[in-house]
């Protein structure tokens, strides 16, 4: 696995003022441009002790279109990596890979490996579905399916074969509302419809879903974008108690959402995984000129 | 600062940034006044001079105020990160630094007044000397870390915060000389004591500068070097 690691880390490169004597920069000169020069080398550790999924050199095509560029990062446990980047830097092309739902594009291959539990998921034996199941996906827009809101959550349990009898999917079903911060607001309407419930609720909805059939990791695309304030602050909510089980990956467009939720962040950019590291650092001291102009607002 | 007062897709980010700097380098340039003016006011015992330092003070100060505005302003409207948010810590950390300098001018400038008494005898030579000899050493300093700022050089910055062990080492003997003039002939004491003070404002003038390279390489690297040894900083970025 190749990183930058190892090399002095590059600083953002001071502009010169014009027509006055300027001290020589004290700054060192940025990586932008290895990456127009076709060397590809993510600034930061990508890698984590004892991950729960490995993605290694992971190239997607959408027909000519190279849409992720050898991308290689460990997901890691009971934590929560936050991806950003521009629209159209292949933030969600990439975390679709994750459980595989790029399988669903006509156009789209993927190349490399993402391992989970020491085997690949592209393997031809692995069980898509299964792997839905232990890699759970939540969406931008709520989906809840045209059923009760009991219903959507035991939808999961009982394909998967996961409860011997009414009582133990109760129990699933309940435990899972819970997790997901729902179960006193629906206990008593069990029956009604998962469309009845607001916009916050049906996400919560979505979550409950997603844990009730026990996944090692949580994919989450935009999953506030569609929310008022107070419903997206208690999916954040939410979403740090969910880490303590399970790992989750977050693409947000909000760097505020990223830095507030979130232990690790990835910078994407034109399918190049720019940048890695802890979010605090990205956020007061990135190392790399492009992740500085984007969060600072200064991209394009 | 100049290249983080542009570029900004909302552009009053940029006049945001760009008015913080400004107003941080005209308080540095009051300031560097001020400390200049108070120790000639000394030298020269010149009494209107010391006058005018005094009462300047208050203008510090109100820059003080307006910079910790205009920088809250920034943190609420623009959530700033990366570079823009060390931008706006430093300069209200500098701002502070800046601020406490004026003061310690303005005690240089209220002895130099004392002195301008008629009724108060003439300090010895050896004491205007040794005042003169620390200005010298302290207010360079001072005036050097506001133009690392205005560059935002953080080398020169690391290098000047080594200078402040000269001010240090010469404060030193400075307080040695005087003492030593209190033993000759006790005359000397009440002056002695005063001009004491006048050295030790000089001292702490040379900290407040170093202080303000400190944070010129928070800015420009983001590594907090208040407070470490000096072969750390010379090691460069993290």
């Amino acid at each position: 696995m190749h990183n930058a690691s190892t090399e002095e880390a590059p600083v953002v490169p001071a502009a010169s003022k014009a027509g006055i004597d300027r001290k020589p920069s004290s700054r060192q000169p940025a990586l932008a441009s290895q990456f127009e020069h076709g060397e590809r080398h993510t600034v930061g550790d990508p890698s984590v002790d004892d991950p729960i999924m490995s993605a290694r050199e992971v190239n997607v095509y959408y027909g000519d279109k190279h849409a992720i560029r050898n991308v290689t990062l460990d997901i890691a446990r009971h934590q929560v990596i936050a991806m950003i980047g521009p629209s159209g830097c292949g933030k969600s092309t990439f975390l679709r890979c994750l459980n595989r739902m790029n399988d669903t594009i006509e156009s789209a291959k993927v190349t490399g490996t993402i391992i989970l539990d020491g085997r690949d998921i592209y393997d031809k034996r692995q069980d898509v579905v299964q792997l839905r199941a232990r890699v759970g996906m939540v969406f931008q827009k709520p989906n809840p399916f045209p059923k009760s809101i009991y219903d959507n959550v035991a939808y999961g349990p009982r394909i998967h074969g996961l409860a011997a009898d009414r009582v133990e999917l109760d129990e699933i079903v309940q435990t899972s509302l819970q997790k997901a911060g729902l179960w006193e607001e629906v206990k008593d309407r069990l029956t009604n419809p998962g469309t009845s419930l607001s916009g916050g609720q049906q996400q919560r909805l979505c979550i409950a879903r997603t844990i009730a059939v026990n996944p090692e990791v949580i994919l989450m695309d935009e999953p506030c974008s569609a929310l008022d304030p107070i419903a997206t602050a208690k999916i954040e909510d939410l979403i740090d108690e969910l880490r303590e089980s399970y790992a989750i990956c977050i693409v947000t467009h909000s760097m505020q959402q990223a830095a507030r939720v979130s232990q690790r962040t990835a910078y994407f950019h034109l399918g190049d995984l720019i940048e890695i590291g802890d979010t605090d650092m990205i956020f007061t001291n990135p190392r790399h000129k492009l992740t500085e102009d984007y969060i600072t607002g200064r991209f394009g | 600062m100049h290249e983080l007062t542009e570029g900004h897709t909302v552009r009053q980010f940029d006049g945001d940034l760009a008015n913080l700097r400004v107003m941080l380098l005209e308080m540095g340039g009051l300031v560097l006044d001020q400390a200049e003016r108070a120790v000639r006011a000394l030298l020269e015992d010149n009494a209107e001079l010391a006058r005018i330092v005094i009462e300047r003070d208050g203008e510090v100060d109100r820059y003080d105020v307006r910079v910790d505005e205009e920088s809250h302003r920034i943190l609420i409207r623009r959530q700033p990160v990366a570079t823009d948010l060390r931008a706006v810590i430093a300069v209200g950390k500098a701002v502070a630094d800046l601020e406490r300098a004026g003061d310690e001018a303005k005690k240089i400038a209220r002895y130099a007044r004392v002195l301008n008494d008629d009724a108060v005898p003439r300090p010895a030579a050896e004491i205007i000397y040794d005042v003169r000899r620390m200005a010298q050493t302290a207010l360079p300093m001072l005036r050097d870390a506001i133009e690392c700022f205005d560059a935002l050089d953080a080398d020169s910055a690391v290098a000047l915060m080594a200078r402040d062990d000269e001010v240090d080492a010469e404060f030193r003997a400075v307080m040695r000389r005087l003492l030593t003039l209190v033993m000759e002939d006790s005359r000397n004491l009440r002056h002695t004591i005063d001009a004491m003070f006048v050295v030790k404002a000089l001292e702490r003038i040379g900290d407040h500068a170093r202080n303000l390279a400190a944070h010129v390489s928070y800015l420009v690297h983001g590594r907090d070097v208040r407070h470490s040894h000096s072969a750390d900083r010379d090691a460069g970025p993290a």
